[in-house]
């Protein structure tokens, strides 16, 4: 479903993605992983569609279509959905009005009539007793005062309610208390299906104890350096990413 | 000036007009005294410090007279401007005149509101107690509006009445010089909520000079708001002055979404212990269009508290400004006083004056004060937009959560919702509110 073709992308001038190439196939999991400041946010951006990365070269194939042609919402309503590392907080609209608001213009985009409120609500419901979320989450406004691990459960209360067909999970497991994880994955596990991919961005191996990845690739220097099966994220766990950052400079040699 | 004394000439010749032989003497006497200081003060300029950034210019150039005759009012347009279903006691001013003939009024209603005339006539020493306190004595346009001194209307509500349903003062203008003054006078104990509605008919060009005063008694709460929604065409200066005695409590809101040159200057004095004052305003300025808030809240007793947000969303090439002081005289200790203005531009060519003022003579007190100004957050837009949100809606999205909370201590929800509506209009907003109950 998703094609990543030597993508490289800047932002001020500084070149962050150098020549990424990835495929996604629905169903699959794919766990991106690499150390800070390796570029996989950066990734995560630019496939969501944040303007303040520049594509220099490279293409991103989705569906079918070149996503990069796409504006954010556009992706949005073509099922991209992009779980934030850090979940923005938008004082004075709530919850439920975001979500209706959102479901509703990706609803149109696909010519399908707006949810009413007992529909809209009737489904919010059973999507919060999938996440055993806490109804009162609704009435707030969004992410304002959550906690980490509310802020991080109410993205993928957004994805459960939206069902992206391509789910980009940025550092979702990050901050966040076992428990608190727990819950997350289970959620994520719950939504997990043979028609939809998920990739997962993360720094820690742990989350990968919860999702087990179809594959795992290494983010080094704006590039995906080494892929594997689970066991890398283990060896990786086990190691750390000197002994990559060792074989890469023995093949430039 | 030339411009100053064509502008001076024009208002002193229609004022000599006035027809008023059977009012009281006092009444008369306020008003030739008001002329005299009319044709003494010059015109304000920017050098003049509460008038720096305004607009007012523009009445040297346009000038207008008062109407002639009542102009009748269509129902459609009265039906546009109710608040959803809610029962209020509506009066409707036309050109600043009470029209009786459109009065809905509930029987069991504790207000009474009855014409400036009636009240000259029938309150004993009226211009004595509730005349000659309020106005600034110095201010031209004040000094303009008594010179005019008849329209408008005397309200009261008695001592420990509650009146939950709402009055709703409609003034209609068809395109004149209208000049109305309100007194409201709020009795012990008593609780009232007052809507003052500023529209047009069509969008004629005219000029309205209203003043308000409200007298709050002992412990008394008034809700107070103001909407001006006038034509684009119009200039429209308002002023609000609320007396407050010994624990009494004003909330006041005004609302500026249209009028080509909107003034509103809001007046507290906080003149008893543990007053509280709330004082809320929303601008939302469009086009070419200039709204300025000027507000004082003077804190003259103990323990008094005062919270004060004013915000503006500015577009297109309009301009706003804010210029709030709070004094806090020396016997005023244990004050409380905060003082916010935020403002949203929503264009580059868009401007926004703020200008926070803190004078305090008491040294036991709690004031604090902050103004922004500054544009929609990206890291927002582009979150609502990364959940499908376009980009449209999501502006409107985000303005209307930047200006939603000034509203909220509107206690009825009907009037909430009709705020609500018309700002989303005036954004030209894909976004309809309409909340899910959870």
């Amino acid at each position: 479903m998703l094609s990543i073709k030597n993508l490289h992308a800047s932002i001020g001038g500084n070149e962050i993605l150098k020549g990424i190439s990835l495929e996604v196939k629905a169903g699959e999991v794919h766990a991106i992983m690499g150390p800070n400041g390796s570029g996989k946010s950066t990734l995560s951006k630019v496939l969501a569609g944040r303007e303040e990365y520049e594509v220099t070269a490279g293409s991103v194939e989705y569906l079918g279509k070149n996503l990069l042609d796409f504006s954010p919402e556009d992706r949005a309503r073509e099922g991209i959905f992009l779980a934030f590392q850090y979940p923005v907080e938008i004082p004075g609209v709530t919850n439920i009005m975001f979500l209706r608001t959102a479901l509703n213009e990706i609803r149109k985009y696909h010519g399908k009539e707006p949810l009413e409120g007992p529909e809209f609500l009737k489904l919010v419901r059973e999507k919060t007793k999938i996440l055993d979320l806490d109804d009162s989450l609704l009435k707030r406004p969004v992410n304002e005062g959550f906690s980490g691990g509310e802020k991080k459960r109410n993205e993928i209360f957004q994805m459960a309610v939206l069902e992206p067909k391509l789910a980009i999970l940025d550092e979702t497991d990050s901050g966040l208390d076992i428990d608190a994880l727990r819950a997350v994955s289970d959620g994520i596990n719950k939504l997990k299906n043979k028609d939809n991919g998920i990739i997962m961005v993360t720094h820690y191996q742990r989350l990968l104890d919860y999702i087990v990845p179809d594959f795992v690739h290494v983010l080094l220097n704006g590039k995906i350096v080494k892929s594997g099966t689970r066991e890398l994220a283990l060896e990786l766990e086990e190691k750390g990413y000197d002994w990559i950052r060792e074989e890469q400079k023995e093949e430039v040699v | 000036m030339a411009n100053d004394q064509l502008f001076k000439t024009h208002y002193t010749a229609l004022a000599a007009g006035i027809s008023g032989n059977s009012d009281p003497d006092a009444v008369k006497s306020l008003r030739k005294t008001a002329i005299k200081e009319f044709t003494e003060l010059s015109f304000p300029t920017k050098k003049d410090e509460p008038w720096k950034y305004s607009k007012v210019d523009g009445l040297l150039s346009s000038l207008f007279s008062p109407a002639e005759k009542m102009s009748a009012v269509s129902d459609s347009l009265l039906t546009s401007v109710q608040f959803g279903n809610l029962e209020t006691d509506l009066y409707v001013f036309v050109d600043g005149k009470l029209n009786p003939a459109l009065t809905q009024k509930s029987p069991e209603s504790s207000v009474s509101v009855i014409t400036l005339k009636e009240a000259f006539a029938s309150v004993p020493n009226f211009a004595e107690t509730f005349l000659s306190k309020s106005s600034d004595k110095s201010d031209l346009f004040a000094n303009l509006g008594s010179a005019f001194l008849q329209d408008g209307a005397f309200i009261s509500i008695p001592d420990r009445k509650i009146q939950t349903r709402p009055v709703h003062l409609l003034f209609i203008s068809t395109g004149n010089l209208v000049q109305p003054k309100l007194i409201i006078s709020a009795g012990k104990s008593s609780e009232s909520t007052f809507i003052e509605h500023f529209i047009s008919d069509g969008n004629p060009a005219g000029f309205t000079n209203v003043s308000t005063a409200l007298f709050l008694a002992e412990n008394a709460v008034v809700h107070h708001t103001k909407i001006t929604d006038e034509s684009d065409n119009g200039f429209h200066i308002g002023r609000i002055e609320a007396f407050q005695q010994t624990n009494s409590t004003w909330k006041s809101h005004v609302i500026t979404m249209g009028g080509g040159m909107v003034r509103n200057e809001v007046t507290a004095r906080l003149s008893g212990e543990g007053v509280n004052c709330l004082m809320n305003g929303l601008y939302l300025v469009t086009g070419t269009h200039h709204v300025e808030n000027i507000t004082l809240i003077d804190h003259q007793k103990p323990n008094g508290t005062s919270q004060e947000s004013y915000k503006g969303i500015l577009s297109d090439k309009s301009t706003g400004v804010f210029d709030g002081k709070i004094i806090v005289q020396k016997d005023a200790q244990k004050t409380y006083a905060n003082q916010s203005n935020r403002n949203l531009l929503l264009s580059d060519e868009a401007t926004a004056d703020s200008k926070p003022q803190l004078e305090i003579y008491a040294d036991d007190v709690k004031c604090f004060h902050g103004a922004t100004v500054g544009q929609l957050d990206e890291m927002q837009l582009f979150y609502l937009q990364s959940r499908g949100i376009g980009e449209p809606m999501a502006k409107a999205m985000l303005t209307h959560a930047f200006a939603v909370d000034v509203l909220n201590s509107i206690p009825q929800a009907e009037i909430r919702e009709y705020l609500d509506q018309q700002i989303l209009e005036r954004l030209h907003s894909p976004f309809h509110f309409e909340e899910t109950e959870v």
